[in-house]
């Protein structure tokens, strides 16, 4: 379920900040390009519409699986402090520093969860975004029924933040989660997991060695040597991962540009 | 020959009548008699004419030579002579003579009148084909005899003066004279002038060319002479004196349209010379007439819009700030909304409006339309189309009005040639632009639910506090969007600060571990290969 959700929000993000940052950055050459080449201004608006109705659908099925997921474990309770949970704790705060030591070589290894704290941070922009990038789209989307109870000045903040929270969004994506989770030199160039829903045992034993202890101390580590998929099915996901990485640089690169020389 | 007549002296009858001879010989006997005592008793030269005017069918003292003394044919006690009889011998003035009366010898007219003879020679008429050699000058000077002859039967009686004459032959030109002149106002009818008033009575025919010049000396006469008024115009230009000097470069001599220029045919006048004059301003440039063709006013005629051209021969263009006079002639509506606008008010509105540039002109049609070139509002060419209007407004509103717009919504999807988003002219209006505390401007507070309703239905008292121009720089006018952005602003470039550096301490570590990794595995294949081995 994760897996399809990460997919379709990949579709649907990189598909919003496509027909998006065109209009934020209306000046340049490759916004009119791009305009031009969903087929217009009023076009492109519709786009945008019908990607951001799909992260909504996804944002949706996402809390659909979070609350199936409390109840086979038990409880909201259950969910939010067990070793799956995605809510920060002071385990994170120590790996933290941990971190810090480690990268500049004062210290072992940290011997990560099954989330390490920047995945959580990852999480929760990402909700966050999403919360706050979607009501304010809503207002734009429907100016004339939100001004029947918001004064019309929201409609000058919601452009504003939804704007601005929309270039956080995509530099944090384009920058931070793709470096952190792809395309640092270790894990170069992605790591598959999240398209596969598999680790391999090695991976898994120097990454995250806790989780690793856990499941072992559980033993659900599975025998399979190989990743039950045929090798046509992971090229596609390769190519669909490796194009959405690509044009999320290419943004990043043109966003980038925009922004140091807009003036 | 004609039989002579028994000669009568003159003296006679007087002293038949028993008169003195004191009568006529005034101052003495001894000496003759002079005209003065014959006036006295039979009135003077003209009242005898008249007199005589049913006594004799050639009336002696009418004749062409004028005023003759008494005495060249009364010679008092000698019989009397007819002194026109030294020319026409044939003539005797008690009998009609009909047709002009043969001289013997024949008189040249050129050895009284050189002048005129040689002007003929050099003329058209002297060249005339039908005439064997040309006309003589009795063609014309039927009336040249000592007898006035009737009148010739006139096409048009009310023709004056000479001009009769030409128009024996020249019949053609009466009805195009005629009908651009139909109350007989202009160049017919009792105040109409000669045909000697614009062509020279002899040399006539050589003046296509130099008859309507009013700067030659040897041709003072000229439309100019009674049109004064067109010295100061298109005349006085020196560069196209040529083609221009001539009034019948626009107004045909003799069909002459007289001062409303056919309309029908004015542009193709104007542009026989402004489609191709040579080294002239801009103005005359070939490039206009393509624009005009192409333009929404491809069907008018130049003095339409030129109207100070038709009005007075003024060459000026359309002065700039009276284009609406020429403008509104057509375009009523929109002249009215604009000259009540800002745009058609005092200098001082205009400050308060564009207060960046004090010395900004106000708009005015041509700024905005153009000129040669005007294109209905529907064409994406058009200054004012919606493809092209925003644009046009910035050039006077830049700075803020501009920038905030491009920052709203509105003006990000015009920018991106989105032409149904609202633009300037959406919310000010065209012509009927007001400033906002102006009740009658579409952005004052109480119209603006029906302004923002025309595109956005259902707009309500909030829906237009939304602000179409937010400066969020401005942290004075718009505080509470300023510290939106700030607190955006803040929140991207914490979270971008602490993720990079934490990116940039963990890249080093990173690439030591692919390494060590790359290491382990070479290690490992090695040690593989040592086992087959």
């Amino acid at each position: 379920m994760s897996r399809l959700l990460h997919a379709l929000l990949i579709l649907s993000f990189l598909g919003l900040s496509l027909s998006g940052m065109p209009l934020r950055y209306s000046s340049t050459p490759w916004a009119k390009a791009l305009t031009h080449a969903f087929g217009g201004v009023h076009a492109t608006g519709q786009i945008h519409r019908l990607f951001a109705l799909l992260m909504f659908s996804v944002f949706a099925a996402h809390l659909i699986d979070l609350f199936r997921t409390s109840r086979n474990l038990g409880g909201w309770h259950a969910m939010l402090t067990g070793p799956n949970s995605m809510v920060p704790n002071l385990t994170d705060v120590r790996m933290f520093f941990a971190s810090l030591r480690w990268f500049i070589g004062s210290g072992p290894r940290p011997r990560y969860g099954r989330y390490t704290y920047w995945e959580k941070f990852d999480y929760f922009a990402v909700f966050w975004g999403m919360l706050i990038i979607g009501s304010t789209g809503l207002v734009m989307c429907f100016p004339e029924i939100f001004s029947r109870f918001l004064s019309g000045e929201w409609q000058n903040v919601a452009v504003i933040v939804h704007s601005d929270e929309a270039l956080l969004a995509v530099l944090f994506i384009f920058i931070i989660h793709f470096f952190n989770t792809h395309l640092r030199p270790d894990r170069f160039p992605m790591d598959m997991s999240i398209f596969t829903g598999y680790i391999s045992v090695e991976d898994l034993q120097r990454e995250r060695p806790e989780e690793y202890k856990r499941l072992q101390s559980e033993s659900l580590i599975t025998g399979e040597s190989a990743l039950p998929y045929s090798p046509f099915y992971i090229f596609l996901v390769r190519l669909y991962a490796c194009l959405a990485l690509l044009i999320g640089l290419t943004m990043l690169f043109l966003v980038a540009r925009a922004i140091l020389f807009s003036n | 020959m004609y039989a002579q007549q028994p000669a009568k002296d003159t003296a006679k009858p007087h002293m038949v009548l028993g008169l003195s001879c004191t009568i006529c010989h005034q101052s003495g006997t001894k000496q003759p008699a002079t005209e003065k005592s014959c006036v006295n008793c039979h009135g003077d030269y003209a009242t005898l004419g008249e007199k005589n005017a049913n006594t004799f069918t050639q009336n002696p003292h009418q004749g062409h030579l004028g005023h003759l003394a008494c005495t060249v044919c009364h010679h008092g006690h000698k019989p009397d002579t007819q002194y026109c009889q030294s020319c026409h011998p044939e003539m005797e003035i008690e009998k009609a003579v009909p047709g002009p009366i043969p001289m013997n010898p024949p008189l040249e007219c050129k050895s009284c009148h050189p002048e005129q003879a040689r002007k003929l020679a050099h003329s058209a008429h002297a060249r005339l084909k039908w005439a064997d050699s040309g006309l003589s000058c009795r063609a014309c000077h039927i009336d040249h005899s000592l007898f006035q002859l009737p009148k010739p039967k006139m096409p048009v009686a009310a023709i004056s003066g000479a001009s009769y004459k030409c128009l024996h032959c020249h019949e053609r030109f009466i009805l195009p004279i005629m009908k651009i002149d139909p109350e007989g106002e202009l160049h017919s009818g009792p105040r109409a002038p000669k045909c000697s008033a614009c062509h020279d009575a002899h040399s006539l025919m050589h003046t296509q060319e130099s008859l309507w010049k009013r700067t030659e000396k040897n041709n003072p006469i000229s439309c100019l002479r009674c049109h004064k008024d067109v010295q100061k115009l298109h005349l006085n230009l020196q560069a196209s004196k040529e083609r221009i000097n001539n009034c019948d470069g626009c107004h045909v001599s003799h069909a002459a349209e007289s001062s409303p220029l056919d309309l029908a045919s004015e542009t193709a006048k104007c542009i026989r010379c402004h489609s191709s004059l040579p080294g002239s301003s801009q103005a005359f440039a070939p490039q206009i007439m393509k624009d005009l063709k192409r333009s929404a006013h491809a069907s008018l005629q130049c003095g339409q819009c030129h109207t100070r051209m038709r009005a007075n021969h003024s060459l000026s263009k359309p002065k700039a700030e009276e284009s609406t006079v020429e403008c509104v002639g057509c375009h009523q509506r929109q002249a009215r909304d604009y000259s009540m606008s800002v745009h058609g008010q005092a200098p001082s509105a205009v400050l308060r409006v564009s207060g960046n540039n004090p010395k900004v002109k106000l708009p005015r049609c041509i700024d905005c339309h153009g000129t040669h070139k005007i294109l209905k509002h529907t064409d994406p060419m058009s200054p004012v189309s919606r493809e092209r209007s925003v644009q046009l407004c910035i050039q006077c509103h830049s700075g803020k009005d501009a920038a905030s717009y491009f920052f709203s919504y509105h003006g990000k999807a015009n920018k991106l040639g989105s032409t149904t988003t609202a633009q300037c002219v959406d919310c000010h209006g065209a012509h009927a632009v007001f400033v906002r505390a102006d009740a009658r401007s579409s952005i004052a507070p109480g119209n603006l639910k029906a302004t923002c309703g025309r595109c956005h239905q259902g707009a309500n008292e909030k829906f237009v506090q939304y602000a179409s121009h937010a400066q969020i720089d401005d942290k004075d006018k718009y505080s509470r969007l300023y510290f939106v952005m700030l607190a955006m602003q803040v929140l991207l470039a914490t979270t971008h600060a602490f993720f990079i550096l934490h990116l940039l301490f963990w890249l080093p570590r990173s690439l030591k571990e692919r390494r060590l990794r790359n290491a382990v595995t070479s290690d490992s294949l090695v040690s593989d290969a040592s086992l087959q081995g």
